[in-house]
């Protein structure tokens, strides 16, 4: 099996999707934990974080002057610096490596500005695919009464200002992530993802994901 | 070809000269009578002082800088270009695709994604390669500034040893991977060795022919 072969050369990388407010870097953040405590070698990598390119991204992002694909490449550019140097020497060295989110961020995103899916996915084909990845499924309602809770306000992207999809930022919010999940529904169900429905308690959600790392990690050692 | 307008690129390696020649070019086609403006990679608003800071770092991966150029050119592209070639101008464009291109090909990057990633812009009209020796390049640059710089030695630990070899050999390459995409229609070689008045001269010769059938005065 071509997963287990490649299992036992190098590291597992799993993925948490979803959006904003779906509760995937809280569960992330466990399963990390509980995968250590195991005595693993863990690593986590966040999206939009390295440290040569995010500041440039945080710039950006406030001037709010980049176009669908200047956003798309700046972020792939975020996510090229973070695989090559981050990611990838870690797989190669067998350390496990948790993405909270990983190129499916960019399939949903990036599409839901208007840009063709086959030119994302080649923008991002210089990464291997993920060995597992759960999507975090929540209505955009739910996201959005999540992220009001942790702070004031959306951010100008996350609500698709940039789309004029409507003044009011809450509408626009709804609207923007309404077409974000819709992509997120297709990539997933193209892709294999794991659905985890992110309205059902933490820790039902946290067993879920423990149990399928587990399988993955008995087929990888098996 | 985008627009009412037409997009000429003059693209080149380091010290070739492609500056001097947009600017020439500007002022004769402006004297032409034809509404032309000219953009430069690494010239979008948010994007030129962080990506020259950037390109001096070493601890940034080549495949997200290429991707950073990409996304200055998707700006440059959205902010000023398509809008001069919709109100029927010609832009003048010192660096397009064909630069990041061949610099990520000459760092080790599969020049097919490279080229794929900027296949969202579209071609221009006419591209004039700026070729001319390496050594005469070096001599350009350092008529300039003071210090050679490790990005156009092509970097690497080796830089520290012996960086005008380092600089050479990169250079040839760079020129080798230019020369290959001349097609002579398109795209088109523009020995670059001769003084900046002659080669502008030549490079205005070819633009006007690219122009014939549009508007302006001389070059229509």
């Amino acid at each position: 099996m071509a997963r287990r072969r490649r299992a036992r050369e190098s590291g597992l990388l799993i993925a948490v999707e979803g959006l904003d407010g779906s509760g995937k870097s809280t569960q992330i953040g466990l399963l990390l934990r509980h995968l250590q405590r195991q005595g693993l070698a863990v690593h986590r990598s966040n999206w939009n974080s390295s440290p040569a390119v995010h500041p440039l991204i945080r710039e950006l992002k406030a001037g709010r002057q980049l176009s669908p694909h200047g956003f798309a490449l700046v972020h792939a550019a975020d996510f090229a610096d973070r695989y090559e140097r981050e990611i990838l020497p870690r797989l190669r060295l067998g350390v496990h490596v948790l993405c909270d989110r990983y190129t499916g961020t960019a399939l949903a995103r990036d599409g839901a500005r208007g840009l063709p899916r086959e030119w994302i996915a080649e923008l991002y084909g210089f990464a291997r695919p993920a060995d597992l990845t759960f999507y975090f499924r929540v209505p955009p309602e739910v996201a959005a009464a999540r992220i009001l809770r942790g702070r004031p306000a959306f951010s100008h992207y996350e609500a698709g200002l940039d789309l004029d999809l409507g003044a009011d930022p809450y509408e626009s919010f709804v609207r923007f992530q309404s077409r974000v999940a819709a992509h997120y529904a297709a990539i997933a169900e193209g892709h294999g993802y794991v659905v985890i429905d992110a309205t059902l308690p933490m820790r039902s959600q946290q067993r879920m994901l423990r149990q399928a790392v587990q399988r993955l990690l008995g087929e990888a050692s098996g | 070809m985008s627009g009412t307008g037409r997009l000429i690129v003059v693209e080149g390696a380091d010290g070739v000269g492609r500056t001097s020649v947009v600017h020439r070019l500007r002022t004769a086609l402006a004297q032409d009578g034809h509404p032309v403006s000219s953009v430069r990679l690494r010239g979008s608003r948010g994007m030129r002082v962080p990506l020259r800071d950037l390109q001096r770092r070493a601890d940034i991966s080549e495949r997200a800088l290429f991707l950073l150029y990409a996304a200055d050119l998707a700006d440059i592209w959205h902010q000023e270009i398509a809008p001069s070639l919709a109100s029927g101008g010609v832009v003048l464009c010192d660096r397009y695709t064909l630069t990041p291109v061949v610099r990520a090909e000459a760092r080790g990057i599969d020049a097919t994604w490279a080229a794929g990633v900027l296949a969202f812009l579209p071609p221009p009209d006419l591209t004039l390669v700026l070729e001319a020796d390496a050594r005469l390049r070096l001599l350009r640059m350092l008529e300039r500034r003071r210090f050679l710089t490790p990005r156009e030695s092509g970097l690497g630990a080796t830089f520290r040893r012996d960086p005008q070899a380092m600089l050479i050999r990169y250079q040839h390459q760079l020129d080798a991977l230019f020369h290959r995409r001349v097609d002579g229609q398109a795209i088109k070689a523009l020995d670059a060795s001769a003084d900046r008045d002659r080669v502008a001269a030549a490079a205005l010769a070819l633009v006007r022919q690219a122009l014939q059938g549009i508007g302006g005065g001389e070059g229509s």
